[in-house]
């Protein structure tokens, strides 16, 4: 914060417009997280509740693969791995949450394995294709969290260096140029007043 | 050999034995694998060196089933556009069980060289129109077995009522799983009947035409009570046991037949499925170790009985 300070009426009345103003963004931020807050505890507790029955679900995807692997041997599912030629689309829509930018990921198209592989081998590419959805729910998840904490950490940031720094230096500020521009207005009072006091004086000997 | 820990102890467990010569040395599952596949092409290269006549003839055909194999890994490879040597790594050495030569085949550009040099090969007869690589694998199969039950009703060989119903056998479990599979998620029965293989010897397509038209995977195991265990496993999600229970029913088949000769080409074929067994064992053995598998899953795995 560089301000030239100047000791006027007109400089104190512009700190206190400005501390005024520098109160408002802090009750604002402090609103902003407090509801990021609320927006992140749900989303965390979903992240790992969805990260739990994915790990489930990709653990048994894996056991099924490596005991296909072992009774088929590694030539069967290798070949059988170069027969899907579609590819998945899929749409990153952001959205705003209270200010940050987070993606919504829409699966446009999932490719189609049924009849693409031989029957022994498309239940295992049917799971492997249900859990894109998955993972694709678990990436927006863990995309929001992240970009919605690292929000909250610079929001806290922010109300912290408002709260502790800004604020009472505008208001040690405002404080002291107050009592300086008190202090000048009672010296100027005084001074007023002796320079009444000898116009009278020299008035009334000028009379005698 | 399911107790080791690693893929070093396994190929240590195989010293001294005719796996040695191919395996020494071997440290990736992939090296493995291809050294197992050599013994086991190596043992029926052997075997069919021996035989003579109408039994080699039959014995020939009946080995183009790995032939088979090759080419069916090789048309999803090609539709997948992998490199060649990519292709070239994962094969059988077929070619010396008599089959066709492999270099055109990997040289061959699309699925429809491909399928051009497999017709002029006349090895077997597949439709000109289909494109598809499983379409073209079913074919393939369909092809293959065709032929062997051609020359297995032919009658030349010794003992051709026990081949047949070894035969018969096989197919009816290669038809039972197509049906119960592809009717488990959800294919149309008319497509999979595309994809049965006539069986003379077992159960008739009409039969099996009529209970897909149930639609019921159920009704499969209700009328297949031999086969319930390895019906059962397709219902119960675990489509990788169905092999391991398909090659139990063969072994116990093959085990149980008796046979009132000394000398009978039933042994052969026996003989042969035993190789695949152990074959298959060893290498189930190494994949499960390769991933870790717990040892009483991978006791799980191996045929035996």
């Amino acid at each position: 914060m560089s301000l030239s300070i100047r000791y006027t009426r007109g400089f104190l009345l512009d700190l206190r417009r400005r501390l005024f103003f520098i109160r408002s963004a802090h009750d604002l931020l402090e609103m902003k997280r407090d509801q990021e807050i609320k927006e992140l505890r749900p989303a965390i507790d979903r992240l790992q509740e969805l990260k739990g029955a994915l790990e489930k679900n990709v653990e048994g995807i894996f056991r099924d693969l490596a005991m296909l692997q072992a009774v088929y041997g590694s030539q069967e599912i290798l070949s059988a791995s170069r027969l899907m030629g579609e590819r998945i689309e899929i749409e990153v829509i952001p959205r705003s949450v209270m200010g940050v930018n987070v993606p919504t990921i829409r699966l446009v198209k999932s490719p189609d394995v049924r009849g693409r592989y031989p029957p022994h081998i498309e239940g295992l590419a049917e799971k492997a294709r249900k859990l894109l959805g998955d993972l694709l729910r678990l990436a927006e998840l863990e995309a929001f969290v992240e970009l919605v904490a690292e929000d909250l950490r610079k929001t806290n940031i922010r109300v912290n260096a408002l709260e502790k720094v800004i604020i009472p230096s505008y208001e040690a500020m405002i404080k002291r140029i107050s009592d300086i521009v008190d202090q000048s207005a009672l010296e100027d009072f005084i001074r007023v007043k002796l320079v009444k006091k000898a116009l009278e004086r020299r008035r009334e000997a000028e009379r005698a | 050999m399911a107790s080791s820990s690693n893929l070093g102890q396994f190929v240590e467990g195989l010293s001294g034995t005719d796996y040695e010569r191919y395996l020494s040395g071997s440290k990736t599952l992939s090296e493995i694998e291809r050294g197992l596949a050599e013994v086991f092409t190596d043992k029926l290269a052997a075997l069919l060196s021996v035989a003579e006549g109408g039994e080699k003839e039959f014995l020939k055909a009946y080995l183009r089933k790995y032939e088979v194999m090759n080419l069916a890994w090789i048309l999803r490879m090609k539709a997948g556009r992998a490199p060649r040597e990519e292709v070239e790594k994962i094969l059988l050495s077929t070619e010396r069980l008599g089959g066709m030569e492999l270099k055109p085949i990997f040289e061959a550009e699309g699925i429809e060289a491909l399928r051009e040099i497999i017709r002029r090969s006349k090895a077997y007869v597949i439709s000109s129109g289909v494109m598809d690589p499983l379409r073209l694998e079913f074919e393939l199969w369909k092809s293959h077995y065709q032929r062997v039950l051609k020359l297995a009703l032919r009658g030349r060989l010794s003992d051709s009522r026990e081949v047949r119903r070894f035969l018969g056998l096989e197919l009816d479990l290669v038809n039972l799983k197509t049906c119960i599979l592809a009717l488990l998620r959800g294919w149309p029965p008319d497509k999979i009947r595309e994809l049965l293989i006539a069986n003379p010897a077992g159960t008739s397509l009409g039969e099996l035409q009529a209970l897909l038209e149930r639609r019921d995977p159920q009704a499969f195991v209700n009328e297949f009570g031999r086969f319930r265990e390895f019906l059962e496993k397709a219902i119960l999600g675990e489509e990788w046991a169905m092999e391991i229970e398909r090659l139990k029913i063969m072994k116990k088949y093959a085990d149980s037949e008796r046979v009132s000769k000394f000398i009978s080409f039933f042994y052969v074929l026996r003989y042969i499925l035993g190789l695949e067994i152990e074959y298959r064992n060893l290498r189930a053995i190494a994949v499960a170790i390769y991933h870790n598998l717990p040892p009483e899953v991978r006791r799980s795995l191996l045929i035996t009985g």
